[in-house]
């Protein structure tokens, strides 16, 4: 049975690789990562979620989300973003956009609770980031993958 | 007008309302309002072991009850075989879009260059006034504006001659037609450089 995915809820506006302000987003990030994950995992094949919450907008779109989220995390979540085959990224206007966070695991139930803390708190910025072990790659194609 | 919280609690009961729809057509036995322990859910749907309990909220709700979701977040992890979902509704965000005399704009032209169509309507159309003009697509480009949308007319539509309304044989009344419009305008004077469509819903005339 995999085990239970490293989670990372940040309050830290990211940035665009080619911003300014992406070397500070990523050490703030890697300060926030290293506060939630013990040790780096050396799964082989491992998928990263990136939620991006907003109510401000900034403009970034999601490839340009992930880049440094990925990079920041090298050494802290894994041991390389090599190691991550399978990526899912969503931003949300959350005072626009219609959504249903999906709370499976009771196990995780602090770190849903700190997400839930973190999304009333009217932060400008909330990401979640989850980076996890997989098994067999489930590849679902067609739109029901997108509405469960 | 509806205050703030009552426009919530409306988003959040239709988005109930919809989601038992929604499980239910999945086969699912869906409880609104269900009790988990203590604690009250939106909606809970059933099916065989497996359990999902939903609660529905704004982004502003979610705020001023955060720690009753997060009670019931509890709740629901201590069962130990639910899956909680989130649903954060939100109101639709109004956009504004106003081009000022835009109504004194399509009016002119209207009375300038729309003589057959109008006296289609009657053997005298008058238009009088355009009102509620709504634009529902802008486009700029340098130097041109193109704008889509919709308008109200007010008519005046005489039926026979002055002298047949005079004499009771003819027939006067006002009505209020809906049109359609696709114009660009000169960005400087906002004059209509091209009339790309202008519907008059006749219909409502005829209808």
């Amino acid at each position: 049975m995999a085990s239970l995915p490293e989670v990372i809820i940040s309050e830290q506006r990211p940035f665009a690789p080619n911003s300014d302000r992406v070397a500070k987003f990523k050490e703030s990030l890697q300060s926030d990562a290293h506060h939630s994950v013990f040790e780096p995992l050396s799964g082989k094949r491992l998928y990263s979620k990136v939620y991006y919450f907003y109510r401000q907008p900034t403009g970034i779109d999601v490839d340009n989300l992930c880049k440094p989220i990925l990079d920041a995390l090298k050494n802290i979540v894994y041991v390389d973003d090599s190691q991550v085959v399978l990526l899912v990224a969503a931003k949300v206007a959350v005072e626009i956009d219609t959504y249903q966070l999906i709370l499976r695991h009771a196990a995780l139930e602090e770190k849903y609770q700190r997400l839930l803390t973190s999304l009333a708190s009217q932060a400008p910025h909330v990401l979640y980031i989850e980076v996890g072990e997989l098994t067999d790659l489930y590849l679902d194609v067609g739109i029901t993958a997108l509405t469960p | 007008m509806a205050r703030p919280a009552d426009v919530s609690r409306y988003l959040e009961e239709a988005k109930i309302e919809e989601l038992s729809r929604e499980w239910e057509a999945k086969g699912y036995k869906v409880i609104t309002h269900g009790k988990i322990g203590n604690f009250t859910a939106d909606l809970i749907a059933k099916r065989g072991a497996e359990k999902i309990v939903f609660e529905v909220t704004t982004a502003k709700s979610l705020s001023k009850n955060r720690e009753a979701v997060e009670r019931l977040l509890r709740a629901v992890a201590e069962t130990g075989n639910a899956a909680f979902r989130l649903v954060v509704v939100n109101p639709p965000v109004e956009k504004s879009i106003e081009i000022e005399g835009l109504e004194a704009i399509l009016f002119q032209y209207i009375e300038n260059n729309l003589h057959d169509t109008l006296n289609e309507l009657s053997t005298h159309t008058l238009v009088e006034m355009i009102n509620d003009v709504e634009v529902t697509a802008l486009e700029i480009e340098p130097g041109e504006i193109r704008a889509t949308g919709t308008g109200i007319m007010e008519v005046r539509l005489q039926f026979g001659s002055d002298s047949d309304v005079e004499s009771d044989d003819g027939l006067l009344y006002h009505d209020s037609i809906p049109f359609n419009f696709d114009v660009s305008l000169d960005a400087d004077d906002l004059s209509i450089v091209k009339v790309h469509r202008l519907d008059i819903d006749k219909s409502s005339v005829y209808g």
